[in-house]
């Protein structure tokens, strides 16, 4: 086991695209995601049309400002302008905006009494109600999950060029192979993952939610899970493995709330977010967030470390099979 | 003639991928489902819907990552490599080799985005322009060809499939990002609204919501050309890259 594990670590040498993807440019899309999770972004803007009233609201949540003509439709929805009000004849203010229905009663509300209704939150608030680190990890958990399998390349490489049956007919048995692939996969997710965001806590001076003791741990299971779903799809799948990856891991990602979190009253749309292991982990990476503790996530980190160690059973029953019918 | 039948022959070896055929039809179905389910909350019925608003995102953004990957599996699965390696040997130039691989796949993506739209507008009733969804339908389709010959290029720099398809998500990842199809990236300041401006993502995204919101098709040819051109370019890297002699 030891001599396949060397001999992945000399391999993956000889792929500078991968080397350069697992070093170069994920922690520079980590380090970018910290950044922009951390950076302020400007206050949604509302038009004011007309001239008539000097001192427009102020409030936290929006910036008010005086515009001269109608914004087109098109602005609006590249969202340089939240919401367009005006008055008619008897005074009342007019709200244009594609913001849903409480948003357009709140704005109204801060133009008739100066200020936002008490308990309104917009889109921002809500975001920052998410909590910064949530964000960052919500983010790392598409790229980590896409990477794992980007990562475990090797391994079907390994069967379609005949070196796999090679390596089982040796002293080497599967158990050894996969194992050496898991720890492989497992360490050059961790570690250039894990330096990134120290990095972007150290050089951005980022503020990342957690301490980094805490994220270490809580990387790590993603990690864990990551590497045990990456085995098990390269196993499963024989060919165009990048891609069914990719369609499955963002949808499933936005499904259990990755970057956005989700709320609704749909039934089977409840009960598929909450069956995904995303969800199971956003759970636990939210609570410790806000004060929670491990222990209050007890059913969550079972749920997935089952989920992990069902994916390795099930590949590794999959290759004993088809090794002893000869299909590879 | 020889280059119609490799053409018809890459046709077919797309057909029999049901990875490809699955991710040009489904997949931006069920991203629209699913990011316009997420994001009602953020929105109103009227004028746009969560629905009609992710409806044109989705769509680029599938077109962006998916038709890029198409072409490279079309290119370099691994039971089509074979394949080319008996058309290196045949009297075929580099150049048809590389053309085939590029008009084959766009084929297939122009049928699967052509019947998407109207499928979008008319059967489940989201807002894509109205009368107005065949300029989008072009927009979506020019932009497909550049999906094309970028997913070429990369095969022709890379030289393999996974290294190809890995490397490529990360500058449409960023592409992607910059066009504000996923998230809106106005309010992040005037120095990313600058850099945002390579982003061809962001032209198409522009001029769609353009044609779709203001009945308005000002943008449609400098996009258009802006594509051919930049669609010209990945064609002549390959051709300068191309090395069929180098699969062996």
């Amino acid at each position: 086991m030891k001599t396949l594990l060397i001999n992945k670590f000399d391999r993956i040498m000889q792929k500078k695209a991968i080397i350069a993807l697992a070093l170069i440019i994920m922690p520079l899309m980590i380090v970018f995601a910290i950044f922009f999770s951390g950076h302020s972004a400007a206050k949604e803007l509302i038009g004011y049309l007309g001239t008539d009233i000097d001192d427009l609201p102020i409030c936290e949540q929006f910036t008010v400002a005086p515009i001269t003509e109608m914004p087109k439709l098109s602005q609006m929805a590249e969202g340089i302008y939240a919401a367009v009000v005006s008055k008619d004849g008897s005074g009342n203010y007019i709200v244009t905006s594609l913001k849903s229905d409480t948003d357009i009663k709140a704005i109204e509300t801060l133009f008739a009494t100066g200020q936002l209704p008490g308990d309104y939150k917009g889109d921002d608030a809500k975001r920052k109600e998410r909590g910064i680190g949530t964000n960052i990890l919500g983010f790392i958990t598409m790229m980590i999950i896409i990477q794992g399998v980007a990562l475990t390349t090797m391994y079907p490489e390994d069967r379609s060029s005949g070196a796999f049956r090679r390596i089982m007919s040796s002293a080497a048995n599967i158990g050894s192979y996969l194992s050496a692939q898991l720890i492989f996969t497992f360490i050059s997710l961790y570690v250039p993952t894990y330096l990134a965001i120290v990095l972007a806590k150290f050089c951005l001076d980022a503020e990342l939610g957690y301490s980094l003791g805490m994220l270490a741990v809580l990387l790590l299971i993603i990690t864990l899970f990551a590497t045990a779903f990456a085995i098990f799809i390269s196993t499963v799948l024989e060919r165009n493995i990048n891609l069914v990856t990719s369609g499955i891991s963002i949808i499933t990602c936005i499904l259990s709330g990755c970057f956005l979190s989700i709320s609704s009253d749909n039934k089977v749309l409840t009960a598929t977010s909450n069956a995904l292991p995303q969800k199971a982990y956003m759970d636990i990476v939210h609570g410790i967030e806000f004060g929670g503790h491990f222990s209050d996530y007890r059913g969550q980190l079972i749920y997935l470390l089952v989920l992990s160690l069902i994916f390795i059973i099930i590949s590794v029953s999959l290759v004993k099979t088809r090794t002893a019918k000869g299909i590879y | 003639m020889n280059f119609f039948k490799i053409v018809k022959q890459d046709f077919i070896n797309i057909l029999h991928n049901p990875a490809l055929i699955i991710s040009n039809t489904m997949i931006p179905l069920i991203l629209i489902g699913v990011l316009g389910f997420v994001t009602k909350s953020n929105f109103g019925t009227m004028p746009i819907s969560a629905y009609d608003y992710q409806g044109v995102n989705m769509l680029i953004l599938s077109v962006a990552l998916l038709v890029a990957i198409t072409t490279s599996n079309a290119f370099m699965e691994e039971k089509v490599m074979r394949g080319n390696m008996r058309i290196a040997y045949a009297p075929v130039s580099k150049l048809e080799m590389v053309l085939s691989k590029i008009v084959s796949s766009y084929v297939f993506v122009s049928i699967c985005y052509g019947l998407l739209v109207p499928f979008c507008q008319y059967i489940l009733g989201l807002n894509l322009g109205g009368s107005n969804f065949l300029w989008f339908t072009l927009l979506l389709n020019i932009f497909a060809f550049f999906g094309c010959c970028f997913g070429a290029m990369f095969c022709c720099i890379f030289r393999s499939e996974e290294q190809a398809n890995s490397i490529m998500q990360i500058p449409l990842f960023i592409f992607i990002f910059l066009g504000g199809v996923l998230f809106r990236i106005h309010r992040l300041g005037n120095v990313v609204n600058m850099i945002s401006n390579i982003s061809p993502v962001k032209w198409v995204a522009g001029c769609s919501y353009q044609i779709i919101y203001d009945n308005d098709r000002h943008l449609l040819l400098p996009v258009i050309t802006g594509l051919a051109a930049l669609s010209l370019l990945c064609f002549l890297v390959c051709g300068l890259l191309f090395k069929p002699e180098e699969y062996v």
